[in-house]
């Protein structure tokens, strides 16, 4: 297969990332590595000494790895969602994103069931919800539809990366090992480019792309439905639903423009994610940001106006500072307001600030997943029998906090690995400068 | 750095907190064959309705850190006074744990002040060491009436031990404790405070849900005294509030008649329409494969 110029050109350019790692790297990567083992080792203690070695007592039994879950699904429907709306409607700056929106929604979604797994006190049994599955639970829905999402985009990936395999397949000078140019001509299923080939290839994504927007919502409107259809303080809620899907989206975008920004530092790619890329992400942050906080209004105000019983006892809880009050303001006020104020005014509108605003966004939206659960599950219709008064309130134990860091460096890991084995842009990818020059010359 | 030299690093790293996790896993005693155990025993007693006195005895051992229960240990409960008096030996279940039941007809001696000091043995086997608990109780005779005074519905209870004259006297200034009876536990509603001068106390009930008949098993208890030990008298009486256990809801689950059929149809079509797209999309790029072949030959 012939390989066009400006993807000679970005295998040039990467070709370095994919043969060889950096001391740098290196170290990046046994950090990563340390971290995840150490998540191994806690979960480990968890299964020997079971779980009363995690923060999880009689009240709160749904701890930081159903936080965890949320958070990193809520991200995968973010990616998800992006890469597939960006693929449908291809605009000519999409490229830079695309494949790392893409990368980001499936490691997060691989990594966030996980946490189920860790919440569960009898791993051995998790068969059963396949073998005794109960159509009518809303727990089999979600395995069905989190299964599905995952297949679905990993399929979109695995379409998207084809064409790169063959590049790389066939680009001769890429100095790697026998195997992993084998792999490559295993993985590119010996496509060649053709007109045919390549109209089977748009024709599968695009399928999957309008798959991709439907099942993300639906997914992660499941998830959010486990929490609605639960006659629990603050659960018990008719919008919840979009509420999730927004603040996945708003989380999701946060993280995408960090993920952006590291690698754009990290493997000089300032020709291809520009000022413009972030200027677009900022632009969604602050829409998302205005709907996350009139969603947040809505939600909080007709329960405290409502006045029932088991939600004001919450809401007294998410409003006092010397329970959950600091944490309620940063997780609302602090996700709304940042990105709205700092990047409204255009001149303090910078990369860096865009960066940071995405962090507080992604920060924040952990957080709001925190008092969605645990201020609930501290607040309890009825007092549980022969309970310890101090079992009531939950703080995370090490065992939590460690396998929680290691999710994030998974997270960090598989896209440096990743990156390490494609070339983070996909095929067709051009600087920034050019796109401006071939809309001048169309002009 | 060379990259073995990075892989050197790592693998010192790595068994370095290898090391450090196998420390601390093993920072409790060694557990070899020649170890003896030193058990301790858990005694305590309680008084029933009946005026039985149920002795038990939980015999545990310090094991890899943890306390572990010991099974089928022996274990001899003694009245010791002037002379010991054998009540019965036991053999402990697989919480370690032993009960004695005496009835009342059985006469215990006890000393001028109306204690009795009970002893409970364990003699201990090849690695394991001998060991034994006393448990001094007063005997208290509790009651409890039930009765409607004006129309308010009240829990009586008095309580009385033995005086040093064999006299009865009463039992004053201590909270009883009121519990009524729930599915898997017993539920604190409140406490009577024995009055002094009567050893007399009593507690307004109030509206708790009962069974199918408003039948209800209320609990007047002493708990864990240091000088009475646990006594308690139960009654059931017909205060509670009758509770309807059938339910009338309509079951909320799909795939059952009760789903509104659109619901049905609109998961199926999801569900199938998912997977007939997932298949063409496979069935296309085995053609693409396919393709290629063709070309080639």
């Amino acid at each position: 297969m012939k390989i066009e110029e400006h993807n000679l050109k970005n295998l040039k350019k990467f070709a370095p990332f994919l043969e060889s790692t950096s001391t740098n790297g290196w170290i990046w990567i046994s950090s990563l590595v340390l971290i995840i083992l150490f998540g191994f080792y806690a979960y480990g203690y968890q299964i020997y000494e079971g779980q009363i070695v995690t923060g999880m007592r009689d009240y709160v039994s749904w701890s930081l790895y159903k936080v965890n879950f949320i958070f990193f699904m809520g991200i995968g429907l973010a990616g998800a969602l992006i890469s597939s709306v960006l693929h449908l409607a291809n605009p000519p700056w999409k490229k830079p994103i695309v494949r790392i929106s893409e990368l980001m929604a499936i490691i997060s979604l691989i990594i966030g069931p996980v946490y189920i797994l860790c919440d569960v006190g009898r791993v051995d049994k998790l068969l059963n919800v396949f073998i005794h599955a109960r159509l009518s639970s809303p727990i089999t829905w979600d395995v069905i539809a989190i299964l599905m999402e995952l297949i679905v985009c990993t399929v979109f990936l695995y379409l998207a990366l084809i064409h790169n395999f063959a590049i790389l397949r066939d680009y001769k000078e890429l100095k790697v090992s026998r195997f992993r140019k084998w792999l490559y001509k295993f993985m590119a299923i010996n496509y060649q480019h053709t007109p045919e080939q390549a109209k089977h290839i748009a024709w599968s994504q695009n399928v999957l792309a309008v798959l991709v927007i439907p099942m993300g919502v639906i997914v992660y409107s499941v998830i959010a439905w486990l929490f609605g259809m639960t006659k629990q303080a603050g659960w018990d809620s008719t919008i919840f639903g979009p509420y999730f899907v927004i603040s996945a989206a708003f989380a999701g975008s946060a993280a995408l423009i960090i993920v952006l920004a590291a690698f754009r530092r990290f493997f000089q790619l300032q020709d291809f994610i520009t000022h413009r890329h972030f200027n677009i992400g900022a632009n969604l942050l602050m829409v998302l940001a205005f709907f996350y906080g009139y969603l947040s209004f809505s939600e909080y105000f007709t329960k405290w106006y409502g006045y029932e019983e088991f939600n004001t006892e919450l809401i007294v809880k998410l409003f006092d500072f010397s329970q959950y009050g600091g944490w309620f303001i940063y997780a609302n006020f602090g996700a709304m307001l940042v990105p709205l104020i700092l990047l409204g005014v255009k001149k303090w509108r910078t990369i860096t600030s865009i960066t940071f605003s995405a962090v507080v966004v992604v920060s924040a939206i952990w957080v709001k997943c925190y008092l969605i659960i645990i201020p609930t599950l501290e607040t309890q219709h009825m007092p549980i029998q022969d309970s310890r008064p101090e079992w009531v309130h939950y703080s995370p134990s090490w065992v939590e906090i460690a396998l929680t860091l290691s999710g994030f460096a998974t997270l960090c890991l598989f896209l440096t690995l990743a990156s390490k084995f494609v070339t983070i842009l996909p095929s067709g990818a051009v600087a920034d400068e050019e796109i401006s020059k071939g809309k001048k010359l169309i002009a | 750095m060379e990259v073995k030299n990075i892989y050197k690093i790592l693998i010192l790293l790595l068994s370095f907190s290898l090391r450090i996790s196998n420390a601390y896993s093993q920072e409790d005693v060694e557990v070899t064959e020649e170890t003896t155990y030193e058990p301790i025993l858990k005694f305590s007693g309680l008084k029933n309705t009946e005026g039985n006195r149920i002795l038990k005895c939980t015999i545990l051992t310090r094991l890899e850190g943890k306390w572990t229960p010991i099974e089928n240990a022996e274990l001899t409960f003694s009245v010791s006074g002037d002379s010991i008096l054998e009540l019965g030996t036991q053999k402990s279940d697989n919480m370690g744990i032993a009960v004695l039941e005496i009835n009342k007809s059985i006469n215990i001696p006890s000393d001028e002040n109306g204690a009795t000091t009970y002893t409970v043995e364990y003699k201990g086997v090849e690695n394991s060491e001998p060991n034994s608990e006393e448990l001094t109780i007063v005997d208290v005779n509790l009651e409890m009436s039930l009765e409607e005074i004006d129309s308010v519905k009240t829990i009586i209870i008095k309580a009385s031990k033995k005086g040093a004259e064999g006299e009865i006297v009463p039992v004053e200034d201590h909270d009883v404790n009121i519990y009524v009876k729930r599915l898997y536990s017993i539920l604190k509603v409140g406490q009577a405070y024995l009055e002094e001068g009567t050893g007399e106390g009593s507690l307004e009930y109030k509206l708790i849900p009962g069974d199918s008949l408003g039948n209800i098993v209320i609990i007047a208890r002493i708990d864990e005294h240091e000088e009475f030990g646990n006594v308690e008298v139960r009654q059931t009486i017909n205060w509670g509030t009758p509770v309807s256990y059938a339910t009338n809801d309509i079951k909320r689950e799909i795939w059952t008649n009760e789903a509104p059929l659109w619901m049905t149809i609109t998961v199926i079509i999801f569900v199938l329409g998912v997977w007939y797209h997932l298949i063409l999309v496979f069935i296309r790029m085995w053609k693409i494969k396919k393709l290629e072949k063709n070309t080639i030959n």
